[in-house]
């Protein structure tokens, strides 16, 4: 029995967690060995914390897979109500870094409860939609769950944290697609999202300040590299320089010029990439595209074997959150994309994000375990 | 069994019981939409999914093959441009000292503080605002605008702050802060000659006197640190530096002797303040060299603080810069002239009416009085202008103007100052040339002179007839590498019996002056003695000065008096020049208690020993100062 159930765990998700968290290691080792932070501390404290925060999220996920992903589905309210509280707590009592207020102090650490909320989201749309299984495309309950995902994505959007509100919304669009979304609904969804993308660009409610000035850096960058302001375009050309530095082989670990004279700033978390990519050149960037595309795969098989719509669900949902992250992480850093500080999944240093995304492979575990009608109890 | 009773509850550690759903059941809503239909769609749903996210990671993987492979070279050349850095290394500027070795110029160790406001962290603004204006000594509102002014890459916010306080502003190690070495210009001892020493600018270049002369030399050679930098320009660990270490500036040691430059600074000072005068100038050469022992001038400024004062004060030294008409004193010259030419001999008698009329102009002594009959002795010593024109005339203008030139007026001394001037003679055979200068130019008229052009000329009298080239530098220091100058000899004007003869008439002359310091006496003119206990050259001169419309000031004159002394085997030539004393119409009652005390000083100081035969009465040795 106890055989029959490692022989559903999926092996080759664990071994894409295993490979990206060594290259994470190494990586951050060396990104944050001789770089500071723009306070002018050295990054090189925060590095044990980073190795603590890994071993935390491994038992996380162990939990997370023996935990039957199902119970998930009694807990979906409170975890959701939950979700909401925290980020009620942090828009009044949170901390201000980077601009944004994003963070709960906890003892001498700080927690962010964006991250967290994206997973109770996650888990709050998949009981919604598993409750109205059969109902799911009719036009009522489409907007119920668009209601769900939109309290959450206003208040990140109040901190401000467009990056995880793009996230919030990136979940709810793969999971409402998943969910059975028809496609006259997919298209008024951009008939309704148009007008109000627009007005809210043209009455400056939309962006921020410097959210704009990120999208016209990227613009300038794209058409005209001269035209791009020397202060906002500074992190991406330098991320870019580290990169195209690196070559076929890289430099070698903690060799990268770019990585190591603290020309990149926020290597550590949004631009962790542009470490790898100096210092571990073509063949070490592209390794670790391609098991963060595997990962994404094996994502998709689970969703696509899970046993019951809310397991599929749940499984489409995290597919949604790693996506949304690789994508603009990488595009950010390959300058694809507008600068918006989203980390890798995995990679960048960050502990209630690495916590959440190991719990999150937990579920998913969970459910490729409980693929087969076998009672754990 | 009820479809409620059919869920499975289990019990949890920590939860309690939760029910886990039924299994999905087919359920025929009012549409009739069956689950079975509903997976297959699904499906498809997820192949698409995966599909479009194959699609964008593609995308990102052409676009890392074309950073990394396809662009490689381009961008990582590019890149190098970035981060490999030649970072200057200052040299020190060198020291200026004495000839004592006391520092009268010197870099030190200095930091500015710089902003950088991109870095600097908005909400810490106000904070960091206020922390700073008490290190700085800035008002809060002036950093507030610095450090906000994202506008520029950086600020500098204060230069040369004192070790202490840079290390203060270190230790709040906030970011945006930078602090850039500086060295910074001091003069210890302010405003003492400051004149000669000059000043630089706030770019570390001199700008007048052996500052602005030596600049380049003192200025030294820039090293250069090459290699990788980071973006706070302080290397990168993991890369070798190549270094071009700096040369430091020479250090130079001036001629002058602190005890004389002090000497003649406190005579400046208090005859200037005594007569109100508008400024002045002392020189005191040494005669046998033409090392420059001491330059004073009025107005002084402190080259510490040299924008407080205007330009034509910090920028220019007076006893190398100034033109004036030297007045009588010229007629030493007009004498010598003579003299070596063969023109007259020293009892060759002219007659003094006290007016004369030449080329349709009438001129005349100080005091329109004539002397009657007078020889070169006493053409000096009664200073008469009618006398010296007409020895002048008996010299002819070319062997006049030849002898002129072969004392060095008309042309820069050659000093290594910044800003000497040449003076202007209209010499024979020259464009400006006319007969009435000529006559003039006997008694110091129509002719424009520096002051150190005349005390070198007059140190060339006093040095037996050779003319030595001023200088300024005892010694240029490289390292321990010394290179002493040596006094250079710049052409014999007269011979040295010449010399002597109007060395002799000098004295007769200086003891005419003594009155003005001992009181009037009655008998022959040597019966006095100027500087009791040795025999001292001088000549006086009233200046007549040119008013810019033309024409002489009616109202004010320079006083001066140039000599030397002992007259034989002389150490000093001094030159006393007091500008528009207010309460001395002929100024020479100013220059020459002014005189009388240098040199008197300067005899002591070099400890020659007064002949008891040269006291006059009521000189008596104990009560030598008046």
């Amino acid at each position: 029995m106890q055989s029959r159930l490692w022989r559903e765990y999926n092996w080759p998700l664990l071994i894409c967690v295993v490979v990206l968290l060594v290259f994470s290691a190494l990586a951050l080792y060396s990104a944050t060995l001789n770089a500071m932070a723009r306070t002018g501390i050295p990054l090189s404290r925060i590095y044990p914390w980073h190795l603590v925060y890994i071993v935390a999220g491994l038992a996380a996920m162990m939990v997370m897979t023996f935990f039957n992903y199902q119970l998930l589905s009694s807990l979906a309210r409170p975890i959701y109500i939950g979700g909401i509280v925290l980020l009620l707590l942090v828009l009044t009592i949170g901390r201000v870094s980077e601009g944004a207020r994003s963070w709960l102090e906890i003892g001498t650490r700080t927690f962010q409860p964006t991250e967290v909320v994206k997973l109770g989201v996650i888990i709050a749309l998949a009981a919604y939609w598993q409750h109205f299984e059969a109902q799911s495309g009719r036009w009522l309950i489409q907007l119920g769950g668009l209601l769900i995902a939109a309290v959450p994505t206003l208040m990140v959007l109040i901190q401000p944290d467009l990056g995880s509100a793009v996230v919030i919304v990136a979940i709810w669009a793969v999971m409402a697609w998943g969910a059975g979304m028809r496609m006259s609904q997919v298209l008024a969804l951009f008939l309704l999202i148009a007008p109000v993308l627009y007005v809210g660009w043209a009455t400056d409610q939309l962006l921020d300040d410097y959210q704009k000035r990120r999208l016209f850096t990227f613009y300038y960058l794209l058409v005209d590299p001269s035209q791009a302001d020397f202060n906002d375009s500074y992190n991406v050309v330098q991320a870019l320089n580290a990169i195209g530095q690196g070559g076929l082989f890289g430099a070698g670990l903690t060799h990268g010029l770019f990585s190591q004279g603290n020309y990149v700033p926020v290597q550590h978390t949004d631009f962790i990439f542009a470490v790898v990519g100096e210092e571990m050149g073509f063949i070490g960037g592209m390794m670790l595209i391609i098991f963060q595309a595997l990962l994404l795969w094996q994502t998709l098989t689970i969703a696509q074997q899970a046993r019951d719509k809310f397991g599929r669900l749940i499984a489409l949902g995290i597919f949604g959150m790693f996506f949304c992250h690789m994508v603009i992480n990488l595009g950010m850093n390959l300058s694809l994309l507008p600068v918006t500080g989203l980390p890798l999944p995995l990679i960048s240093a960050g502990g209630s994000f690495m916590i959440t995304v190991l719990a999150a492979i937990g579920i998913l575990q969970s459910i490729a375990l409980r693929r087969q009608r076998l009672s754990l109890a | 069994m009820s479809r409620s009773e059919q869920q499975r509850r289990i019990r949890t550690p920590l939860l309690g019981k939760l029910r886990i759903p039924n299994p999905p059941q087919p359920r025929v809503s009012a549409r009739g939409t069956s689950a079975p239909k509903q997976v297959r769609l699904e499906r498809w749903r997820i192949h698409g999914l995966l599909l479009f996210g194959m699609f964008l990671l593609g995308m990102v993987l052409v676009r890392v093959v074309e950073l990394q492979v396809v662009r490689h070279a381009e961008l990582s050349q590019k890149a190098e441009h970035l981060i490999e850095l030649q970072l200057p290394i200052a040299p020190t500027r060198g020291a200026i000292t004495d000839r004592m070795g006391n520092v009268l110029a010197m870099d030190v160790d200095r930091k500015s503080l710089w902003v950088v406001p991109g870095e600097v962290q908005a909400e810490r603004v106000p904070a960091l605002a206020l922390s700073l204006s008490a290190l700085v000594q800035r008002s809060p509102q002036e950093l507030e605008a610095a450090l906000t002014a994202r506008d520029r890459y950086w600020v500098r916010v204060a230069r040369w702050l004192e070790p202490e306080v840079a290390n203060q502003i270190a230790a709040l190690a906030e970011p945006g802060l930078r602090l850039e070495y500086d060295p910074h210009r001091v003069y210890p001892q302010g405003s003492f000659a400051a004149q000669l020493i000059g000043t630089v600018n706030h770019n570390g270049d001199g700008i007048s006197g052996i500052e602005g002369f030596f600049n380049s030399a003192l200025k030294g050679v820039p090293g250069v640190r090459e290699g990788e930098f980071d973006s706070l320009q302080r290397p990168i660990a993991i890369a070798p530096m190549r270094e071009v270490p700096p040369r430091d500036g020479v250090q130079l040691q001036t001629t002058i002797d602190p005890r004389i430059q002090y000497l003649v600074e406190h005579e400046l000072h208090s005859a200037v303040e005594r007569h109100r005068a508008d400024g002045g100038s002392i020189i005191v050469l040494d005669v046998q060299t033409g090392a420059v022992r001491g330059m004073a001038s009025w107005p002084p400024f402190d080259p510490n603080n040299y924008t407080a004062y205007p330009p034509e004060v910090y920028g220019r030294n007076p006893a190398i810069s100034d033109l004036y008409e030297p007045g009588s004193t010229f007629k030493m010259f007009t004498v010598a002239a003579g003299l070596q030419s063969r023109a007259f001999s020293a009892d060759t008698l002219v007659h003094d009416t006290g007016v004369i009329a030449r080329h349709g102009f009438t001129l005349k002594n100080w005091n329109a009085a004539g002397n009657g009959m007078l020889d070169s002795a006493g053409i000096m010593y009664y200073s008469s202008n009618v006398g010296a024109l007409l020895l002048n005339e008996l010299t002819g203008p070319e062997a006049f103007y030849q002898s002129i030139a072969d004392f060095g007026f008309g042309r820069p001394t050659g000093i290594e100052l910044a800003g000497e001037e040449q003076g202007i003679v209209n010499a024979w055979g020259g464009p400006n040339y006319n007969d009435l200068t000529f006559l003039t130019n006997a008694y110091g008229q129509g002719i424009s002179v520096t002051p150190l052009q005349l005390v070198v000329a007059a140190a060339a009298i006093a040095n037996d007839g050779i003319l030595m080239r001023p200088y300024i530098i005892e010694q240029r220091c490289e390292g321990a590498v010394c290179v002493a100058t040596e006094p250079v000899e710049a052409g014999r004007p007269i011979e040295p019996g010449v010399a002597w003869t109007i060395r002799r008439m000098m004295v007769h002359s200086a003891n005419h002056y003594a009155p003005v310091v001992w009181g009037p006496r009655t008998g022959s003119y040597a019966d006095q003695w100027l500087v009791p206990g040795y025999q001292i050259g001088a000549k006086t001169g009233t200046s007549s000065i040119p008013l810019p419309g033309g024409g002489y000031d009616p109202q004010y004159t320079i006083g001066s008096v140039l000599g030397f002394g002992p007259a034989e085997e002389a150490q000093f030539a001094v030159l006393v020049k007091i500008d528009r004393p207010k309460d001395d119409i002929w100024g020479v009652a100013t220059a020459i208690p002014v005189f009388y005390r240098i040199m008197d000083e300067l005899m002591r100081y070099e400890r020659i020993a007064p002949d008891p035969n040269l006291f006059s009465p009521g000189q008596a040795q104990s009560q030598a100062r008046p």
